[in-house]
């Protein structure tokens, strides 16, 4: 009488008391087991693939078993079971946790990757939208200058200066030229970040060595009048290439004219040279 | 006299029968004692008494609580106190790694946080 008694105010006073009573006899489901077995199903459905420390946990499913085949609350033996299968839960516990921060130390490779993948598709759409804005700046100056083209190419944006730049034979620009070159530096300065290459052409009239001299005079003389608008020295890179490379047929006035002329290349990145014809070739 | 001395020696025959009794069948656990010891080394090795302090402390007294035991001969009690000795160490070698592996996955996160605000 007095054991059930007691049995009833124990459930409802908790585990704690339980040590305190001498001589009550166990219920079979008592609360404090059901507790134990929540916190191992608890860890048990911990989220992660696969289950985390699965041994560990089958380990305290196993302590709370043997917990449950002793008989008598109060006795050594179930006192003693059921610390170790409290301990066996904080092990458990432990090992899932180390899995758990052992998970996120794994997958740091793949976030990194994600992150500087993330970061490189915007980079690359930034410049991509930059790149089309040059170009956009371009034809608008394109249009406000008398003989320049522009033309987007894999090495970058082209500007391409006819031949009106120049005298026949001669390697100083005409005075009118001058402010076609300087409207172009404004340009190139709005970018100040980018690279230039500039590169004379001309026709096949004349000795081969003439013409590679001469192109490569012009594209000198370009360089240094865009250098006195402003235009930084070290973004500059020259190159005379003679008759090579012509755009237009040299049999004919009028593809000669074509051939004769200089173009700027702008990089497509800050930072990065433009990539030189020869080492096209 | 001679019968009072009889009486003496049995009862404490009986006594020492009843104390045996009490004490169960067990065997001196003298395995057991190697494995907690050891159990208790490797826990201090593996960083524990700074990284799991309370269950090192654990599993060093009961280690020597069963120490005490074994000298009284009460063996089942050194068994149980040598089995909580060893899973405490267990407890802490457990979450001295745990301890380990949170701070690392701490820095990572830390890092990659970084990485990001970086790149933004």
């Amino acid at each position: 009488m007095c054991e059930s008694k007691l049995n009833k105010s124990m459930l409802a006073i908790g585990l704690g008391s339980l040590l305190l009573v001498g001589c009550a006899s166990t219920p079979k489901e008592s609360s404090q087991l059901n507790q134990l077995e929540q916190r191992i199903e608890a860890l048990a459905s911990a989220p992660g693939q696969p289950q985390r420390a699965p041994i560990a946990v089958e380990e305290a499913r196993e302590a709370l078993e043997k917990l449950r085949t002793i008989k008598g609350e109060n006795s050594a033996a179930y006192q003693h079971q059921l610390y170790l299968t409290e301990k066996q839960i904080e092990i458990a516990t432990e090992l899932v946790a180390t899995e758990e921060a052992q998970q996120v130390v794994n997958s740091a490779d793949g976030r990194r990757k994600d992150i500087l993948l993330e970061a490189k598709t915007k980079e690359v759409e930034e410049a991509k939208s930059l790149a089309a804005g040059i170009a956009m700046r371009a034809q608008e100056l394109a249009q406000q200058v008398e003989d320049l083209q522009t033309a987007e190419t894999d090495r970058g944006l082209v500007l391409t200066l006819g031949s009106v730049l120049f005298e026949s034979g001669k390697a100083t620009l005409r005075d009118g030229a001058k402010r076609t070159v300087e409207k172009v530096a404004n340009f190139l300065n709005e970018y100040p970040d980018r690279n230039i290459l500039i590169e004379g052409f001309t026709d096949s009239e004349g000795s081969e060595t003439y013409n590679r001299e001469l192109s490569q005079k012009r594209a000198q003389a370009v360089r240094d009048e865009l250098v006195s608008s402003g235009v930084e020295t070290r973004r500059i890179t020259t190159e005379g290439y003679g008759e090579e490379f012509p755009v237009a047929s040299n049999s004919n006035a009028e593809g000669r004219q074509q051939n004769r002329r200089v173009e700027i290349v702008i990089a497509k990145s800050s930072a990065s040279d433009v990539t030189s014809r020869t080492s096209m070739r | 006299m001679n019968k009072i001395n009889i009486f003496r020696s049995t009862s404490a025959l009986a006594l020492i029968l009843l104390l045996g009794a009490c004490q169960g069948n067990a065997q001196r656990p003298d395995t057991l004692v190697i494995q907690a010891r050891e159990s208790v080394k490797k826990a201090e090795s593996a960083g524990a008494v700074q990284k799991a302090p309370l269950a090192m402390r654990d599993a060093s007294q009961y280690l020597g609580k069963a120490e005490e035991a074994m000298s009284d001969k009460d063996y089942q009690e050194a068994q149980f106190f040598l089995e909580k000795s060893m899973i405490n160490s267990e407890l802490a070698i457990a979450r001295s790694n745990a301890v380990d592996a949170k701070k690392a996955a701490e820095a990572i996160n830390k890092n990659l946080d970084t990485l990001e605000s970086e790149i933004d």
